[in-house]
């Protein structure tokens, strides 16, 4: 620490000190302005991109030119099947699809982890110590450098092509993970509550159900949101295990800017696409803000 | 002796009854709990064997050798119109029972009587089958020409009747497109044996020969009478081994008869338990409390099971089954079908650490690799920390503003930043048009050079194509990780600033300490302290931060062709880039097509995975919370 014998240095009336503060602030702005640029000219470029007609990157100007704005690239996402008579796009309908295994990832890894976690958290058992290292040392293991495997085991339940049986891995994958967050918290909440609920006749399930699940509501936010999150960007898996007719949202956007694929590649589309997939899921990101960020300090703290 | 006390329960003290039950439960599962007089109990673990049975007979062709061996009617493949009808009157029965299993099968079939004219032959005896078994599998080999007389006589080893097209006679009679089931003759094999668990077994028997033996036949083999094709919907024995299929179910198969084992060693010690306790004269537990005193004794294993068997079937099998490739010699060149998978050893190994060449690209690729790793935990982590610092600053007005503008390359999905980036670094992209219209190319593109990112000081910059622009590649790669990864550590930092308590900062405040001391004091230390373990957590995630690198500049560009080790040029579009991390790598080893090493995948797949999970466990071991959590 500093030295206590020096005087105070914030002593009003200090002029260069106020200079100095004045500068402080100045360089801040700046700091912040600067990096709020750099963020926000890659997404105007990439909304001005979107609504300019043809298919060239190279057409792009920064400062959006109204004369080629149109809105084909919407129109497209909205309107284009690759075989006619389905109920919707080839956009709209990869959209629903990822969506719906967003939604049913969600539950199953919030009913599995938390239930897991206060397994954990709660009790004594034979193995638990190593039942933890092994979880951790298994999510280590990035999911498609076992993919040949995974393709046979969908292979042999009969689950290729079948969206909603990503889910599995989904979850399998979080499991280790949220295991050790919800343990972590769970641990945090007095066991006098729920020794008191025992002794009052509650069930090991009611006391998770009445009392754990209500008190760890932060952390089950954090689970949901990012369970939620997981299925949309992720490309491998959908990439082995499904065909294109039960393409994701993801490997739909993909197609679009490989330039191999000619029939499909339209960078300018792909910007249109992005932004109608990115705009509900930074949605719900601020949304759930509160229990990210304090679901990331708890991931920090408890490791 | 056992077994008959078992079946004679009486009452009477003694753990020798104890021990009974439980060998019964070892010999059928339920069957100790039915002895114990547990009916609920033992109806429980009667459904494991049943249900083992049911999709093993359900997944098998037994029911058809079952038939074969004990001489019960059986439709041979015959594919003559005139054969067909002739033996059609089978003996009563064990037609009637057989018929589910011979629906499909409108062929003739043989009779008892030609059965019993060639009983003893080999087949019955080679797998141990009742002897008494009437028929020999060779008789019913024999083409059937008219009459049971007929097929008596065609019943020698080498039944010269035997016709090759009735062999591979996938049309039954009268032309009509039905598929006829042949019969592997195994009397045509050297030695007379045959694969039975491969032609007949079902999930788990023929799992496990698979898992054993990797396959034993492909694509134009003779085998059993018949020519080996890629796939045969009917008499599936004719279909090609396909080796990785054989090892994936057989892992599978091997995993549910672990877990079956495990409910079966549970009866067993239920039943000898339950024994005891009635033979020490207690009262006999009803179903309801049984249920309720496993739901307490192994509440955590039911309740965890959920996420027991996700792990095990889509985490732990898939890591052993990677881990077993290693071993093999499975790359591009193995077509599935025409060759077989062979287990090599350690030979995969012994080439990657001997040959010059792979060891020389690995370790480019290692080194560049954990340089990533490094580089990219320690930027986002240092901008994040300043941005954090900047936001939370007093002298900043309207903190929410910049802060929700700040977040958002977090908020939106990476997969679709990486690819807006791609575009963006593109020949014609955003960067290069900005630089053009704002007058900066050139001062850009020389200092670029001069600093040795850029090989040559091209306009418009390429930045992930050609060979010399290696390290402008990396160094991009960098730079957008930063930027999507930066918002996450503020967000972060933010919230363990938000912790520290203001009273410290009074407190230095009063004694005199610069804001500098009071950062480099308080603040440093506690932010780190609260945020090694996610720092940790950053850097494994980084060192397989698979998408950063192949979304954006797919590995590219590639290397000069004049430095790729000439044992290396033969894996060609796998090479890795200059930009490609080891999971990017093994990423190309798996799955560009045609040129597929995946055993070397596996190898370096172990690597990564030893060498990441013993950082992040030992990490995690040495962590407050593990050792007060683990110790309890």
């Amino acid at each position: 620490m500093s030295d206590p014998t020096r005087p105070p240095a914030n002593i009003p009336g200090g002029k260069r000190l106020r200079l100095r503060r004045i500068l402080l602030a100045v360089f801040q702005y700046a700091w912040l302005l600067a990096t709020c640029a750099i963020v926000l000219i890659p997404l105007v470029w990439m909304v001005v991109a979107s609504l300019t007609k043809g298919k060239l990157l190279s057409g792009i100007p920064l400062i959006p030119d109204f004369s080629k704005f149109s809105l084909e690239h919407y129109a497209y996402l909205f309107t284009y099947q690759s075989m006619t008579g389905a109920p919707f796009s080839d956009f709209v309908a990869a959209f629903f699809r990822s969506l719906s295994v967003a939604v049913l990832n969600t539950f199953v890894v919030v009913i599995v982890t938390t239930l897991t976690g206060y397994v954990f958290s709660r009790f004594r058992f034979k193995g638990k110590k190593a039942l933890l290292i092994a979880f951790l040392l298994l999510q280590m293991f990035p999911s498609f450098m076992s993919m040949i495997a995974l393709f046979m085991i969908f292979r042999t339940f009969g689950w290729l092509n079948q969206p909603l049986w990503l889910v599995m891995i989904y979850a399998a994958g979080a499991i280790p993970y949220n295991t050790y967050l919800v343990r972590g918290y769970m641990g945090s909440i007095p066991r006098s509550i729920d020794e008191a609920a025992i002794i009052d006749g509650a069930s090991k399930l009611e006391v998770f159900r009445k009392i754990m699940l209500p008190l760890a509501k932060p952390i089950i936010g954090f689970l949901a949101v990012n369970a939620f999150m997981a299925p949309w960007m992720d490309y491998m898996l959908p990439y082995q295990l499904l065909n294109m007719q039960n393409q994701t949202v993801a490997i739909f956007l993909y197609r679009l800017t490989d330039p191999f694929i000619t029939v499909y590649y339209n960078p300018l589309n792909f910007m249109a696409g992005a932004i109608v997939l990115a705009v509900p899921i930074t949605l719900v990101q601020f949304w759930m803000q509160k229990f990210i960020v304090y679901g990331m300090s708890a991931g920090a703290e408890k490791g | 002796m056992l077994e008959t006390e078992a079946r004679q329960p009486g009452p009477g003290p003694g753990a020798g009854k104890a021990l009974a039950v439980a060998a019964a439960s070892l010999i059928l599962p339920g069957l100790g709990q039915f002895l114990n007089r547990e009916r609920p109990k033992a109806l429980i673990w009667l459904l494991l064997p049943l249900l083992l049975i049911a999709v093993e007979a359900g997944s098998s062709e037994w029911g058809r050798y079952i038939a074969l061996v004990r001489g019960a009617p059986v439709t041979l493949s015959v594919m003559e119109a005139g054969a067909a009808k002739t033996a059609d009157q089978a003996g009563g029965a064990a037609s009637g029972s057989l018929a589910d299993l011979l629906a499909a099968q409108p062929a003739g079939s043989a009779t008892e009587g030609e059965g019993a004219a060639s009983s003893g032959g080999g087949e019955a005896d080679l797998y141990g089958s009742d002897s008494a078994s009437p028929i020999s599998a060779e008789s019913l080999y024999g083409d059937i020409e008219a009459s049971p007389e007929a097929a008596a006589t065609a019943a020698t080893p080498a039944s010269p009747a035997t016709d090759e097209n009735s062999l591979y006679g996938d049309f039954a009679e009268g032309g009509d497109l039905k598929a006829t089931y042949v019969w592997p003759d195994y009397s045509r094999n050297e030695g007379g044996r045959g694969h039975l668990f491969r032609d007949y077994g079902g999930f788990f028997t023929r799992g496990l020969w698979g898992l054993l033996t990797l396959g034993r036949l492909v694509i134009d083999h003779e085998y059993s009478g018949a020519r080996i094709v890629l796939f045969d919907k009917v008499s599936r024995w004719k279909s090609a081994d396909n080796s990785v299929v054989l090892l994936g179910n057989g892992l599978i198969a091997a995993a549910l008869l672990v877990l079956a084992g495990f409910f079966w060693v549970f009866g067993i010690i239920d039943a000898y338990r339950t024994r005891k306790r009635l033979e020490s004269g207690a009262a006999a537990e009803d179903f309801g409390s049984f249920v309720a005193r496993v739901w307490e004794s192994l509440f955590v294993y039911i309740v965890s099971a959920p996420a027991f068997v996700l792990m095990l079937l889509f985490t732990l099998i898939p890591i052993v089954f990677t881990f077993l490739l290693a071993f093999t010699n499975y790359t591009y060149k193995i077509k599935l079908g025409l060759y077989l998978i062979n287990w090599s050893g350690l030979d995969t190994f012994k080439l990657l650490a001997m040959d010059p060449g792979w060891l020389r690209v690995f370790g480019q690729i290692f080194l560049w690799t954990i340089f990533w790793a490094l580089m990219s935990s320690f930027t986002v982590y240092a901008l994040g920390f300043i941005n954090a610092l900047i936001v939370e600053s007093p002298l900043i007005k309207a903190k929410r503003v910049w802060r929700t503008i700040m977040i958002l390359p977090w908020a939106i999905p990476s997969l679709v930043t990486l690819m807006v980036f791609r575009n963006a670094f593109d020949k014609d992209g955003l960067i290069n048009q900005f630089l053009f219209a704002s007058g900066l190319m050139e001062p850009v593109t020389n200092f670029l050079f001069h600093i040795g990112l850029e090989g040559r000081p091209d306009q418009p910059i390429f930045w992930f194509q050609p060979t010399y622009n290696g390290n402008l590649a990396k160094a991009v790669v960098v730079l957008v990780n930063l930027w999507l990864g930066a918002p996450y550590h503020m967000m972060m930092i933010i919230g363990v600033l938000a912790t520290i308590s203001r009273e410290l900062y009074e407190a230095a405040e009063i004694d005199g300490a610069t804001p500098f001391q009071r950062f480099r004091f308080i603040t440093l230390p506690m932010v780190l302290a609260a945020t090694v373990p996610a720092l940790i957590m950053t850097f494994s995630f980084n060192f397989n931060n698979f998408g950063a690198v192949y979304f954006l500049t797919g590995g590219g560009p590639i290397w000069d062709p004049a430095h790729i080790p000439d044992s290396m040029r033969i894996i060609s579009a796998a090479l890795p880039g200059q930009t490609d991390i080891l999971i990017s790598w093994i990423y190309k080893l798996s799955f560009v097509k045609d040129f597929e090493q995946y055993n070397v995948a596996a190898v370096y797949s172990i690597i990564i995975f030893a060498l990441v999970g013993g950082f992040a466990t030992f990490n995690m071991l040495r962590t407050k919370s593990f050792k007060d959590g683990g110790a309890e």
